[in-house]
């Protein structure tokens, strides 16, 4: 078994293609330990380009007060139709907050928020308080968004040559013909799943995002796709 | 007579979402020791017969047996027991040949050596070069060596030299020749150049409209299969035709008439009904496979 595992890594280590995409993806695993990105949830930030025209409550937060105080310097407003409003600061005393708006802003469709780079839990409380309500974060991090598109990209590209280096030893004839082919061809596939799973679920844990969680079921997807295929390439 | 390794009944292979029927009812056994030659036109099904019996396809009907199991789920031990050349050789492109045979070796317990290199050395082939850089004729030599160095029993070829030249062809079959003295080995060789399986082959099986139509021991079907020439003291008529005869050709008062066998009988009712002078033919492998294609 050593005997054939060893001449399959050769297979593997002598693709130097391999290399470069394993490098790629190295450095992205790297930098994305040593280079954290924040806000430390998975939800996309509402830029502020994209705000809605015409937003016409922009009630900036003042740090302890209760949310009559948010909505308004004037508790004595009335209701109004407003559909968009912009909050900035996180909500503290969210059941008086789902009071005020069935009170003042009956017809809200849209909750922009800011304050909470910080406080995912919070935010994801906020949005499930507020089920009738799409509610968006207000700040946009252009770099956490381009890490994770490149992050996507890159972990595809990892299982794209996964599943290229295993096509082009499953797909040949020695798949079927070689004794005791299949075991130590899959070692190779399956340990860079685990591993890739691995890095991403210790980033995860460490600083927190769905998206790691995505990369990783892609990676396992990848991979499980790349081990299984030469079964259904040959019937 | 010996050991079947190889068991064929009524196999059936269909193709496509209108299953296209490419093999329909194919028998053939294949004794140990035998060098069996599968000969067809194109498209007749040899590489879809070759391809089921190694499990790399699956049949629609029928049933194979190789060493006495289905080949579909060969057991690794018989599986080292078979050695196979494709049409064309798949290789890892990325590898250098003395990669790719060190790749082979590691699955073959059987792997020689000193065979692999003896045979490394008659092809002229380079040990370090890069396997997806070779001409199609090295890739097909590369191909033969991972076949041959582990002695298998039972050798399956697909079209092996239709890409080499003909000193690498001659050497092959040298090879083939050389293995064949030994009394297990099997060998299915599939091929259009029927010159060389008159060099190297024992038996013939012929497919034909998906079937087996012949098979038979080359030796035999070449005392068989002859051909009439029939020189008659008139010019015969157009309806002219013997039972039997695979092909006429009526020329004056020519005949030439290939028959699937001839007997002594029959020459002489010729001889008399005709006042003809019959001669008997032999025929070489090619022609026998023509007149038999031309039925």
């Amino acid at each position: 078994m050593s005997n054939r595992l060893a001449v399959v890594l050769r297979a593997w280590a002598t693709r130097r293609l391999l290399w470069v995409w394993l490098a790629a993806y190295a450095c992205v695993i790297t930098s994305s330990y040593l280079w954290p990105w924040t806000p430390l949830d998975a939800y996309f930030e509402c830029p502020s380009w994209a705000l809605p025209r015409g937003v016409s409550a922009n009630i900036p937060w003042r740090g302890t007060g209760e949310p009559s105080v948010l909505l308004g310097q004037d508790d004595r407003v009335g209701p109004t139709n407003t559909r968009d409003v912009v909050v900035k600061g996180p909500i503290v005393n969210l059941p008086r907050f789902k009071q005020s708006i069935r009170k003042y802003w009956p017809a809200l469709e849209r909750l922009f928020v800011g304050g909470y780079r910080d406080d995912p839990v919070g935010f994801r409380r906020l949005c499930q308080a507020l089920p009738e309500v799409r509610v968006w974060h207000l700040d946009l991090n252009a770099g956490r968004l381009a890490s994770t598109v490149f992050l996507l990209f890159v972990t595809l590209l990892l299982g794209g040559a996964v599943m290229q280096q295993t096509t082009a030893t499953f797909s040949l004839a020695s798949a079927r013909l070689y004794p005791q082919f299949v075991v130590p061809h899959l070692i190779p596939p399956l340990t860079i799943c685990v591993a890739g799973i691995a890095a991403a679920s210790f980033i995860s844990s460490r600083y927190g995002s769905n998206i790691w969680a995505t990369a990783a079921v892609q990676v396992f997807a990848w991979g499980v796709w790349s081990a299984l295929e030469f079964r259904l390439l040959l019937v | 007579m010996s050991k079947p390794v190889i068991e064929i009944r009524d196999l059936q292979k269909s193709y496509g979402r209108r299953q296209k029927a490419v093999l329909q009812g194919v028998d053939l056994t294949v004794a140990s020791g035998t060098v069996m030659g599968l000969v067809g036109t194109n498209g007749e099904g040899k590489s879809t017969l070759i391809k089921c019996l190694l499990g790399l396809l699956k049949p629609s009907g029928g049933e194979i047996r190789v060493f006495g199991e289905d080949p579909w789920d060969l057991s690794p031990k018989n599986k080292a027991r078979i050695g196979y050349v494709p049409q064309e050789p798949a290789l890892l492109p990325w590898m250098t040949v003395r990669q790719q045979l060190a790749y082979a070796a590691a699955f073959f317990p059987s792997w020689d050596s000193s065979f692999a290199a003896e045979l490394m050395r008659q092809f002229g082939l380079p040990w370090d070069d890069r396997v997806g850089p070779l001409s199609l004729g090295q890739k097909q030599k590369v191909a033969i060596v991972l076949a041959l160095a582990h002695r298998p029993e039972l050798l399956i070829l697909d079209e092996p030299v239709a890409s080499l030249d003909p000193v690498a062809r001659r050497r092959f079959l040298e090879s083939l020749a050389r293995m064949t003295e030994n009394d297990n080995q099997t060998i299915l060789f599939s091929t259009h150049i029927t010159s060389d399986l008159e060099r190297v082959a024992s038996h013939l099986a012929m497919l034909k409209d998906g079937s087996i139509a012949v098979c038979d021991e080359l030796d035999h079907l070449k005392d068989r299969v002859k051909r009439l020439r029939i020189s008659a003291g008139e010019d015969l008529p157009t309806w002219f035709a013997i039972g039997g005869a695979l092909r006429t050709e009526v020329q004056g008062h020519t005949a030439l008439v290939a028959m699937a066998s001839v007997n002594d009988g029959l020459v002489q009712e010729l001889r008399t009904r005709w006042n003809a002078d019959v001669s008997i033919e032999d025929l070489n492998l090619e022609e026998i496979f023509v007149e038999m294609q031309l039925v």
